[in-house]
């Protein structure tokens, strides 16, 4: 079957939709939000962006896709540059090992294998960026920012639920 | 012919998914690699990062807008909730307000009159430029923000930034529309500063929580809870009297630091004023004027 070629910038442009959307989760992410009473923090919303397309369709978010949302991270954000990069790479080769089993299961399996991915992710940046700074940082805005993205991910895997019905599905 | 013992050769992996793991393997490297360069050339990455954040303020701009509109929907509502001890309080404030006043316009005069008489040079004239608070950056990692404002602006680095409350921090990277602004909690912030009516001398160090310490006081001196805390003017980075917070906690035991509560409240930081200190003790150049 030959392409014409706008059914290939249609199929492009489809299968790209969860990258562009990870991206602006990243920039969502780093806006002034009001949270009284709480330290702030960015929560790891691309994360949970790299989380359900590698359960859902691995070949949307490929490893360079996964660097340069870490990276956004990092630049928009004051962490060291290449260290979300690096925790969102590891993550998603964790999410490759146990795709099969977790990939199926109902809603409330995958919020908590989110939940302990998470935990993993905000301990790993907690555990680098010591090393990196070489003074152990605040543990506060870690756990804050890892509940807060636990409490976000039901919201998130709706809209990403969502793109892929109707975008990504028919590519 | 005997089978060479060996490790099982594994199921013969489709070429994809071996293209992948090298990929993979490869772009993990680059992440270690640039978190090295950052540690060893900060330079380098730190310009990167404010071509990035310069590319994206407008984006960001545009989006901080109803944010801030919903920061205030829930502060209104926050607020609702306590309106009649906020009432009292602030009525209780007023009245000692009041008091200082009187006291400030009587000190005010004094001042003039002693300042003529000895002919004191009135310190450099300052220009402020209003800025936008557009993004939290940082987080976990450091205290930050950025705002709308650049080099176009006439903002440059090292500039002292202040909100209507008190000193927010400093100035440490300008994009041509955007800039980041180190908050005096961040770890790396240092801010020379005197306490309370003694004036003890010492320097304010951010921890990346909400309370920034003092350290290195001169001699034995101690501070008292509720001692103010401004800016000392030393060592030309930030102009003298910048209001910043009060002593709290004085009698930390393990070493010589006292926790400061800064007058800001960070939650609610949209805009600040950045101070062009340019007529100031120092030249660009590092040089005593």
């Amino acid at each position: 079957m030959r392409w014409t070629i706008w059914q290939k910038l249609d199929r492009w442009a489809r299968l790209s939709t969860p990258f562009v959307l990870g991206l602006m989760l990243a920039i969502v992410a780093v806006l002034p939000w009001p949270l009284p009473g709480a330290p702030p923090v960015t929560p790891a919303l691309p994360l949970a962006a790299v989380y359900y397309w590698t359960l859902q369709r691995d070949d949307v978010l490929p490893p360079p896709a996964v660097f340069f949302l870490g990276l956004t991270q990092d630049l928009l954000g004051g962490a060291p540059v290449g260290l979300n990069a690096l925790v969102l790479l590891l993550a998603s080769a964790l999410v490759q090992l146990r795709r099969g089993p977790l990939a199926r299961q109902p809603f409330v399996v995958t919020w908590w294998g989110y939940a302990v991915l998470a935990a993993l992710a905000e301990v790993a940046l907690w555990a680098f960026g010591s090393l990196y700074f070489l003074v152990p940082l605040a543990p506060q805005p870690f756990l804050v920012q890892y509940l807060l993205g636990v409490c976000l991910y039901p919201p998130l895997s709706l809209l990403f639920a969502g793109v892929q019905r109707v975008v990504v599905g028919r590519a | 012919m005997a089978r060479i013992p060996g490790p099982p050769l594994k199921e013969s992996l489709p070429l994809k998914a071996i293209l992948r793991r090298f990929v993979f393997m490869a772009f993990v490297g680059a992440a270690v690699a640039l978190m090295l360069v950052g540690k060893i050339e900060t330079v380098v990455v730190e310009e990167l990062r404010m071509r990035a954040t310069d590319a994206i303020t407008p984006i960001l701009d545009f989006l901080s807008r109803p944010v801030a509109g919903f920061a205030g929907a829930v502060e209104s509502l926050d607020e609702l909730a306590s309106l009649r001890s906020e009432n009292a309080r602030l009525r209780e404030e007023n009245e000692r307000l009041i008091h200082w006043q009187l006291l400030a316009r009587r000190l005010e005069g004094e001042n003039q009159s002693l300042r003529d008489l000895l002919r004191l040079k009135p310190g450099p004239p300052a220009r402020h430029i209003a800025a936008r608070v557009v993004a939290d950056t940082g987080g976990a990692f450091a205290r930050s923000v950025l705002v709308n404002a650049g080099t176009l602006d006439g903002v440059r680095q090292k500039q002292s930034v202040l909100s209507s409350e008190g000193l927010v921090g400093r100035v440490v990277q300008v994009g041509r529309r955007s800039a980041r602004v180190l908050l005096i909690t961040d770890l790396n912030s240092r801010v020379p500063v005197v306490v309370g009516d003694r004036r003890l001398h010492a320097i304010l160090s951010g921890t990346n929580g909400d309370r920034p310490v003092l350290r290195y006081f001169v001699g034995d001196d101690t501070v008292a809870d509720g001692d103010f805390v401004m800016t000392s003017g030393q060592g030309g980075m930030f102009p003298p009297g910048l209001p910043i917070g009060t002593v709290a906690r004085a009698s930390a035991e393990s070493d010589d630091a006292a926790e400061v509560v800064p007058l800001i409240d960070w939650h609610r930081l949209e805009f600040v004023r950045i101070v062009d200190f340019s007529g100031g003790l120092v030249s660009e150049s590092g040089a005593l004027r």
